[in-house]
């Protein structure tokens, strides 16, 4: 009964990625641009994998959409990692308010198969919610010689402990801070704007909190640097990468830091496509875990 | 692929982004000099009359006017053979409260009128990057 409920929440997943797919690409054309914000393409970045914006995997100090201030906008986005031996879906919406707040919501599933069945799990597939507030604090991504500064809070919650519980994570919750500082410099490199981006976080999540939070070999909170370095190529085109360190809290198996290399494409103001190859060390003891990262996003 | 190719890669892309800059003109060539200049000027100001977000702050100005003090800026500012002669941007932009968005709306408009006169990607930047430091005194007053 749970496997049947699971496979249909896979597959409602699923259609609601491809729906998304769809209305993005069809409607992307014809909604007049001026009923989105008014800042400048590419620079609500995209969704990173909890949600936030930011770069694939690092959430940035900059507010998602184009809202400026006294504007709002929103987004729809659903991303798709596939690794060796796991599949990582995530589809989330959020909601920027005056260029100052951003409030986030997305759902991850990470199909576990290649384990599940070895080590007798009682599911095949691990899923959590997150939800997300930024605020930022001062300073704007291109017009201020300090870069922007934002403040965010990631709370995230296991929809099932059963797996989590065995491998030694403590707690099916947490709480993830982080402090990001974003700058967007346009005379970058011989007129390509370059982009960086730190982020420092605090968590106690493992796998982003889909092995749970806290463990048994350290259930304290880790202070943890990411930062994302890119060029854009064109005012549509944004190169770049990402590098995420990683806690180590479960004794069962080693977790590493991830990087990828992405390129995110901007079409227009209402969609982005994100292409990315990605590298993300151990997971869960299957080893040297990489693939292809794609992620849509739209916003209106 | 391993981080020492990724490594490779981005300093690849790093190095021939700059190697570019070796064989460069000036920006005041790059944009096309006074001609460039003119089109793209005259475009932005157009642009903006139909743009129903931003018209309203163009209702009473003379365009030509107009035109002549933005391509003088422009001029100046990418090392051209000009003299900006004109009021301060403050003062220009007393009393109209342009708010964050019309200014980037402009911007925008701006962007587009660069690609309209053909300026590559990289002068649009370069030029920009000069124009930013004035929105402060243009935006809230």
């Amino acid at each position: 009964m749970a496997h049947a409920i699971t496979k249909i929440s896979n597959q409602a997943h699923n259609l609601l990625t491809m729906f998304l797919a769809c209305w993005l690409i069809t409607t992307s054309g014809s909604i007049n641009a001026y009923e989105v914000g008014s800042r400048l393409l590419a620079t609500g970045g995209v969704s990173q994998i909890e949600g936030s914006a930011g770069s694939g995997i690092v959430p940035w100090a900059v507010l998602p959409g184009y809202g400026q201030k006294d504007e709002w906008g929103g987004e729809v986005f659903a991303t798709h990692v596939n690794t060796d031996d796991y599949d990582l879906s995530m589809i989330g919406v959020s909601v920027a308010i005056n260029n100052r707040v951003e409030l986030s919501l997305a759902t991850q599933i990470l199909g576990i198969d290649s384990i599940a069945q070895p080590l007798g799990l009682p599911d095949n597939e691990l899923k959590q919610t997150v939800a997300g507030v930024k605020v930022k604090l001062f300073g704007d991504l291109i017009y201020t010689t300090l870069p922007q500064v934002s403040l965010g809070i990631q709370y995230k919650k296991n929809t099932d402990f059963d797996v989590p519980a065995l491998t030694g994570a403590k707690d099916d919750h947490g709480v993830d801070f982080y402090v990001a500082a974003t700058k967007l410099w346009l005379s970058g490199i011989n007129g390509y704007p370059i982009l960086l981006n730190t982020t420092v976080r605090s968590t106690k999540a493992n796998q982003l909190g889909l092995l749970g939070f806290g463990g048994d070999l350290d259930d304290s909170r880790s202070l943890l640097f990411e930062g994302s370095v890119g060029v854009l190529l064109r005012r549509d085109l944004l190169l770049g990468f990402d590098y995420r360190q990683k806690p180590d809290n479960l004794s069962f198996a080693k977790e590493d830091d991830w990087m990828d290399l992405f390129l995110a494409w901007f079409p227009n103001k209402h969609l982005s496509i994100t292409g990315a190859w990605t590298e993300l060390g151990d997971i869960a003891g299957q080893k040297n875990q990489s693939g292809f990262y794609i992620s849509l996003e739209g916003s209106f | 692929m391993k981080f020492k190719t990724i490594n490779s890669i981005t300093h690849c892309i790093l190095l021939s982004l700059v190697s570019i800059s070796i064989h460069a003109d000036t920006l005041y060539k790059e944009l096309g000099e006074s001609e460039g200049i003119n089109k793209l000027v005259t475009k932005a100001v157009e642009t903006s009359h139909t743009d129903q977000r931003i018209a309203f702050l163009f209702e009473d100005t003379d365009d030509e006017e107009l035109i002549v003090q933005i391509s003088d800026q422009i001029c100046f500012l990418s090392d051209g053979p000009c003299e900006y002669d004109g009021q301060e941007m403050d003062e220009v932009h007393s009393g109209m409260e342009i708010t964050e968005a019309e200014f980037d709306i402009f911007v925008a408009i701006v962007i587009d009128a660069m690609e309209y006169a053909d300026i590559s990607h990289s002068a649009r930047n370069k030029l920009l990057a000069l124009l930013a430091p004035m929105r402060e005194d243009i935006i809230n007053q």
